[in-house]
């Protein structure tokens, strides 16, 4: 059995696609002339809530963590670090590096953020400040 | 042997379909066009390739594309490749795509699942008792829609699925899913390059892996780490 949506649904179905694919290429252009205005490569990131606090995962291929800078302001977070890989230079230059700048949730306490590096890829892990009250259920 | 590396989670089918092509010099053979599919062109050497193209040696041909499928249009565009699969009379479809797991980076030896609808055809050349079956799922998207047509078909097919990074192109899985493939002589190819290149690889696969990673939030891909509440 086929079942097919009205073309009158469909063709709102197309229109929504079509809106979100157009905004999405703003979004792509915008970001990849970012990277040819400041010669630089946005890595690829993830972020992920853990059950106390945060994780961030960003792929930086070809980079060793004494290569890596962070620096942590307010509700900021700039990485940085030198791309070496012959495919980042063939596109952005020799002196290719890889830039991004994450904004944070509130709340994160400073003094227990910690960063490690396997196989290029980064992890940062935040912990939540401490506070709150635990409530006793009746 | 029809050999599909369509985009999907992390790449893996894509950058394992570009491996078997290098490893066996596989020439150019198909140039796949479609009013379905978005208006980009390739240049390449001063000739302008399809972003979807097929390459041959021997009996083994891989789709290989640069663009995701456009989510609006994976089922038409999956009957349609299936409809002209059907009518080559391939002996069998292989589609090779990833599993998200978001526990990859302390992973160092990705699982591979499959599910098949022909399970002796392929049992002579794989051992698929070294691999988990995928038995209770959700698939979402291009390949997905490949696969239910190639079931609906009836044609021998095996998709295989590497656990994989959601959101980056993972050699590394697509490396697992080839080197479980190996007992199939036209997929037999050295895996040391793509182990040695991953790094190249993914930095080479990044931009595809955006687009697709914005086409795959638009089949609500997300999905795939549901489960079924089918429970007959």
């Amino acid at each position: 059995m086929s079942f097919w949506l009205s073309d009158e649904s469909d063709d709102k179905f197309r229109k929504m696609m079509a809106e979100a694919r157009r905004m999405e290429d703003r979004t792509l252009r915008a970001l990849k002339e970012f990277e040819h205005t400041q010669g630089c490569m946005v890595p690829l990131y993830e972020f992920r809530a853990t059950p106390d606090g945060y994780a961030i995962t960003v792929d930086m291929p070809g980079v060793k963590k004494d290569e890596v800078t962070l620096l942590f302001e307010g509700d900021h977070i700039a990485i940085t670090a030198p791309c070496v890989t012959e495919a980042g230079k063939k596109r952005q230059g020799k002196k290719v590096r890889y830039f991004i700048d994450l904004t944070l949730p509130r709340g994160i306490d400073e003094k227990r953020i910690k960063a490690s590096m396997k196989g290029g890829l980064l992890k940062i892990d935040m912990k939540k400040a401490a506070g709150g009250r635990q409530l006793k259920i009746e | 042997m029809f050999f599909d590396g369509m985009p999907d989670t992390g790449l893996v089918g894509t950058i394992a379909a570009q491996h078997v092509v290098a490893s066996k010099n596989m020439s150019l053979s198909t140039r796949i066009d479609s009013d379905l599919l978005p208006p980009v062109v390739v240049v390449k050497d001063m000739d302008l390739l399809e972003p979807m193209v097929l390459y041959r040696s021997g009996d083994l041909s891989v789709l290989t594309s640069e663009v995701p499928i456009p989510t609006e249009i994976a089922k038409p565009f999956a009957k349609e490749l299936v409809g002209w699969i059907s009518s080559k009379k391939f002996r069998a479809v292989i589609s090779l795509g990833g599993v998200a797991d978001p526990n990859r980076p302390e992973t160092e030896n990705p699982e591979v699942l499959y599910v098949t609808n022909a399970a002796k055809v392929f049992s002579s050349e794989i051992d698929l008792s070294k691999l988990k079956t995928l038995d209770s799922a959700f698939l979402v998207g291009s390949k997905a829609a490949f696969l239910l047509e190639c079931f609906r078909a009836n044609i021998p097919t095996l998709g295989v699925f590497a656990q994989s990074f959601p959101n980056y192109p993972d050699p590394g899985a697509s490396a697992s899913a080839l080197s479980a493939l190996s007992g199939m002589k036209e997929l037999k190819v050295d895996l040391t390059e793509l182990v040695k290149s991953g790094e190249e690889m993914r930095v080479r696969f990044r931009d595809l892996m955006r687009r697709t990673t914005g086409e795959m939030e638009r089949a609500q891909k997300s999905r795939e780490l549901e489960s079924p509440s089918l429970v007959v």
